[in-house]
């Protein structure tokens, strides 16, 4: 059966609440999930006090003015810091979102911080996303041609390339995935809304040959129709996209394959 | 490695944002499951006809009953929420009305039409 | 479903966790027994609000005509496969252990033809016996 609540080894309990720091000015209280693989205990909840005249606007600044001043052991990936790596993806007050494009005027009150939501934690804030990057690998996500290679580039034109518009902004940040009970409940064989709206991108790109063989691939119980429109996906994106669309087309086209067969 | 001890699985429905579309669609699911169930309260009736006056009274003084009545205004609501959530449903299923802010409108639009519809119906043919 | 999952056929584009005829046949007969629905619950409320608390010559009457009759079988009849798809979704997204899987498919069929059948029958009785 599915299991609705956390296993026991993996229950959060009261962590740490770390001392205010000295002759600070505004003052921002975090709560943040930490979880420690080399020590024989379950996950806990910190509580840091973050100054918020000595910190940038963002919770990512935050996270790491609290790795910089309180406590180096945080533990939280992130690299570009604008929105286009998602590397720093997490929960932030109950959605998933990029810490880094996540400015942390937007709510009042403490702020609650989570790995991405059912995933296996490998440490603090890093949840581990091979199964996802192996689900990508199972989309073939690249130009797949039976033409010869054309001397220059493959061409497109402008309306087709428009058809891409929406989809190729996607950086598998992993938010919408696991902002999903459909892939929190079968993540092994639901492929998720953001590798089925990769899965679209090449679906649609007039360039690609294969499309009758990546909708072979794709028609099945699991991969595809675990997908209930719970609109989830759609409402955390933060690049604004719509997984739960892209996966509506491909099931559109799967039908249209049914039908004229 | 350093560990050989399973990891543990990050939190989710105790952290997540429970916003009015992830309630709707479990309600979805819970009214799809209530009406399936409720399939027998048709069954039962027509057969209670079929077979004879008295086994029809008895269903009638169960239906008529302060809790036969619950279940049927519930029963009602169930039907009215499903049957919206269901043009809800083939409506995305075209890829239309999923954005924002299009989408919450709809989903707005599903509780308040079945919480309408019920009421009006009962008010029209049991009330009143 | 009994092989188990591992992170190589996960990454294989060929794994397959069902039949995928079966998953687009059932998408499109769930979609299409939903459109069938909208029309059959207006039959439903104009039944239930005719036949609410009647007599059962009363409803004898009016489920013996062949119309209504016909009608209110293709009704339990169409509910019955939608029902049937709807709960086999739950199962499939709640119920992993595979044997008890099997087992709540094979009820849910005996639950969707049990409501139908005896539907029908009752139905059947009342249009040639009265």
């Amino acid at each position: 059966m599915v299991e609705l609540i956390l296993p026991k080894n993996s229950r959060p309990r009261k962590g740490k609440t770390w001392p205010k720091p000295e002759g600070a000015g505004k003052l921002r209280e975090y709560r943040v999930y930490r979880y420690d693989p080399d020590v024989d205990e379950t996950p806990r909840i910190d509580t840091y006090f973050v100054d918020t005249d000595d910190c940038g606007p963002m919770v990512l600044d935050a996270l790491l003015w609290i790795k910089n001043n309180v406590d180096p052991t945080l533990t939280l990936r992130r690299s570009c810091r604008e929105g286009i790596c998602g590397s720093c993806a997490m929960n932030i007050n109950g959605l998933n979102t990029l810490a880094c494009t996540k400015g942390m005027e937007d709510s009042k009150g403490a702020v609650a911080v989570y790995p991405l939501p059912h995933m296996p934690v490998i440490k603090d804030l890093i949840p581990d996303l091979s199964t996802f990057y192996a689900q990508h690998r199972s989309i073939e996500p690249w130009l797949k041609t039976t033409s010869p290679t054309p001397k220059t580039e493959w061409l497109q034109s402008r309306p087709d390339r428009e058809k891409l518009d929406g989809l190729y902004e996607c950086i598998l940040c992993a938010c919408c995935s696991t902002s999903c009970p459909s892939y929190w409940w079968n993540g092994e064989r639901y492929l998720g809304p953001a590798i089925l709206l990769q899965a679209y991108r090449w679906l649609i790109d007039s360039r690609d040959e294969t499309t009758e063989e990546r909708l072979e691939n794709l028609e099945d119980p699991f991969k595809l129709y675990r997908c209930h429109t719970i609109m989830n996906c759609a409402k955390t994106c933060p690049k604004g996209l719509n997984p739960a669309k892209a996966i509506a087309e491909i099931r559109k086209m799967m039908v249209e394959r049914r039908v004229s067969a | 490695m350093t560990t050989s001890r399973p990891r543990p699985t990050s939190p989710h429905l105790s952290v997540y944002h429970f916003a009015l579309s992830m309630i709707l669609s479990i309600v979805h699911r819970i009214t799809g499951v209530a009406l399936y169930v409720g399939t027998l309260l048709l069954m039962v009736w027509i057969a209670a006809a079929a077979i004879s006056p008295e086994a029809l009274e008895i269903v009638h003084a169960i239906f008529g009953s302060w809790f036969g009545q619950l279940v049927l205004f519930g029963y009602t609501w169930a039907l009215f929420h499903h049957l919206l959530g269901g043009l809800r449903y083939l409506l995305w299923d075209t890829a239309n009305g999923m954005d924002h802010p299009a989408r919450e409108w709809i989903i707005r639009g599903n509780l308040a039409g079945s919480i309408l519809l019920t009421l009006l119906a009962w008010a029209i043919f049991v009330w009143f | 479903m009994s092989e188990r999952i591992s992170k190589a056929n996960i990454a294989d584009p060929k794994t397959s966790f069902g039949s995928g005829r079966a998953a687009t046949r059932h998408f499109m007969t769930q979609r299409l027994t939903a459109m069938a629905n909208i029309a059959f619950t207006l039959f439903f409320v104009w039944m239930v609000v005719r036949l609410a608390g009647a007599e059962r010559a009363d409803m004898v009457a009016v489920l013996a005509n062949p119309f209504v009759a016909i009608v209110t079988a293709l009704l339990i009849v169409n509910v019955a496969v939608h029902m049937r798809i709807g709960m086999l979704e739950v199962i499939e997204d709640y119920v992993h252990d595979a044997r008890l899987n099997r087992f709540c498919i094979m009820l849910n069929t005996f639950f969707a033809i049990l409501v139908a059948g005896g539907t029908i029958l009752a139905l059947v009785k009342i249009v040639f016996w009265g």
